[in-house]
């Protein structure tokens, strides 16, 4: 699904021109402020949804140390816990955060102001009582029962669409009223990424699947949810932010449509290997492994494409926060996707299927990629909207160490558990406690990570306080990050 | 057989065939054309001649090749591109 093309004559007028008549900062700036409201609106709920959601992941992963932990409330047994955990990150941090990174990008690249923000703010709002009331009703033992569709389809998710649609109204309304023709390939993402959202939300939550086939249906949303929609709008972040940081187009604009064009095209039937070994009729899985492997091709694109575009250029980190965060995200995409096409070849999936390794491997592509890359556009969008800049470079410093360190830990030691948990299941002559066994360690390891990402999140939060509701350092003249010693290049000679 | 994955195989066509619909329309209108200067689109007048500090001699050199002498960063750094 894509955009519309308008055959407007003004913007086919514009269409010769509109690369090289460059958009003036002080029109940028009040493209920013046209969605002002909606986008601090977003990212205030987003962040607040990314504290409850880690005392939640914090929750599931002790009672993995400790079992009975916390067990003498219903709601706050694992079984509701770690489902609440998730949708409360999926749908609260990160697809809110979404909302404000969409409705700020598309003035920007539209080169309009901002059309139908106060639907945006109604739609940020629905989604967000949608969502309270799904995870209240799931923490009192009402969901669906389906891995990320587990919201009461009743009373939340109605909400959750009438939410998105109204975010995604705005979004398309600001595209159709655009000054430019040419659509950047941000443009593309974004606004795709809306109507995918709602069309295979609403195909998830359908209540007359039975059987495999609702199997079938759960991942062939739980999947597309992940590719569609929580990597669709952050590439286009990404595609963004690296070459404005840096200061140069992206290394080849080919690249990123092949990258583009070929998730639009072939990631719909990936989600079916997760179902390797289940009683669907075989042709399905084939198609899906097939499916997955012809993603290395739109994969190796976005990954040679952005990497390309930061070579040689690594010292930028240094100087900004978000280029960092934009940078390790869109390296963690490349290893998420590499290790998801590889984790649908049959041999590997023997050993990884229903072992930590599949968290880990979500953690990757949900955190590593999603969560900093998000991170990275509310370090570069909030300044702009709020016209300050980050109080600290101390804490910007301390939550990039923070959350960056505690999810490399967290990913290897599953990573490593999961395998030792999958061979031992697979080992004749051991019982189910021996798989148990080993991987008890690299839990507890996970635990600890959880504990210094936490902490990371509450630097953030602090932060993003200090920058929205106090004045402090709210002009300081500082570059961030300059503190950081240059591991990646060599210091400039002057 | 087919039967059984009925729901699954509309699904997956009303995902991915849309695109390709797009892609042929997309095409027709010229939106893959021009690819450079679409790529240069985001940046704002004047952008590309500023004076990083991260870049060598070589880079500048080339900034300037391609966009014209450096100018000074007429904000402060977080403002224009950090």
């Amino acid at each position: 699904m894509s955009t519309p093309v308008t055959s407007n004559p003004a913007q086919e007028e514009s269409t010769v021109d509109h690369s090289k008549i460059k958009v003036s900062p002080e029109e940028m700036e009040a493209y920013d402020q046209s969605g002002r409201k909606p986008v601090l609106l977003g990212f205030f709920i987003a962040v607040v949804w990314l504290l409850i959601g880690t005392v939640l992941g914090d929750l599931s992963s002790f009672k993995f140390d400790r079992p009975d932990l916390l067990t003498e409330q219903a709601y706050l047994t694992f079984g509701r816990i770690r489902p609440a955990h998730l949708n409360v990150m999926v749908y609260g941090w990160a697809s809110t955060a979404m909302f404000s990174v969409s409705l700020w990008l598309m003035p920007r690249l539209c080169r309009t102001p901002l059309r139908w923000g106060n639907l945006a703010v109604i739609g940020i709002l629905v989604w967000t009582v949608g969502l309270g009331v799904g995870i209240a009703l799931l923490l009192a033992g009402h969901g669906d029962g389906l891995e990320w569709l587990e919201l009461d389809r009743q009373w939340a998710d109605p909400l959750l669409v009438i939410g998105a649609a109204m975010v995604g109204a705005s979004v398309w309304k600001t595209l159709a009223a655009r000054n430019v023709h040419h659509l950047y390939v941000s443009i593309w993402y974004v606004a795709a990424s809306y109507p995918w959202f709602l069309i295979i939300f609403l195909a998830g939550n359908m209540p007359f699947y039975k059987g495999v086939e609702s199997a079938a249906v759960n991942w062939f949303y739980a999947h597309n949810a992940l590719g569609l929609w929580l990597t669709t709008i952050n590439l286009g972040l990404i595609y963004y932010l690296l070459p404005k940081i840096i200061g140069r187009p992206i290394y080849s604009y080919w690249l990123s449509l092949v990258g583009f064009w070929g998730l639009a095209l072939f990631y719909a039937l990936n989600g079916m290997h997760h179902l390797i070994g289940g009683p669907l009729p075989s042709w399905m899985i084939a198609t899906s492994i097939t499916a997955s492997i012809m993603m290395i091709v739109p994969v190796v694109a976005v990954g040679i494409n952005q990497h390309m575009t930061v070579v040689g250029r690594f010292g930028a980190m240094r100087y900004s926060p978000a280029l960092t965060l934009a940078v390790i995200a869109a390296m963690s995409y490349t290893a998420v996707s590499l290790q998801g096409i590889l984790t649908a070849l049959v041999s590997v999936n023997r050993i990884t299927h229903f072992t930590h390794w599949t968290i880990a491997h979500s953690h990757l592509g949900l955190y590593m990629f999603v969560t900093l890359s998000l991170f990275g556009g509310m370090y570069y969008i909030l300044p702009r909207v709020l016209k300050k800049e980050w109080p600290s470079r101390r804490l910007v410093r301390a939550h990039i160490l923070l959350v960056g360190g505690g999810m490399v830990l967290y990913i290897v030691a599953l990573g490593i558990g999961g395998v030792l948990q999958g061979l031992s299941l697979l080992a004749p002559g051991e019982g189910f406690e021996a798989s148990v066994s080993s991987a008890k360690p690299w839990l507890l390891l996970r635990s600890v990570s959880a504990v210094i990402i936490s902490a990371g999140h509450l630097v953030f939060a602090y932060h993003a306080y200090l920058l929205a509701f106090t004045s402090r350092n709210s002009l300081t003249r500082h570059p961030p990050f300059y503190e950081l010693k240059p591991v990646l290049v060599k210091k400039r000679v002057p | 057989m087919f039967a059984n994955s009925f729901v699954l195989i509309v699904l997956t066509l009303v995902i991915g065939l849309p695109p390709l619909v797009f892609l042929f329309i997309a095409l027709a209108a010229g939106q893959l054309d021009d690819a450079g200067s679409t790529a240069e689109s985001i940046f704002e007048a004047g952008e590309l001649r500023y004076s990083r500090p991260w870049e060598t001699q070589k880079q500048s050199q080339e900034r300037v090749q391609h966009y014209g002498s450096l100018v000074s960063n007429p904000r402060w750094e977080w403002e224009r591109w950090l």
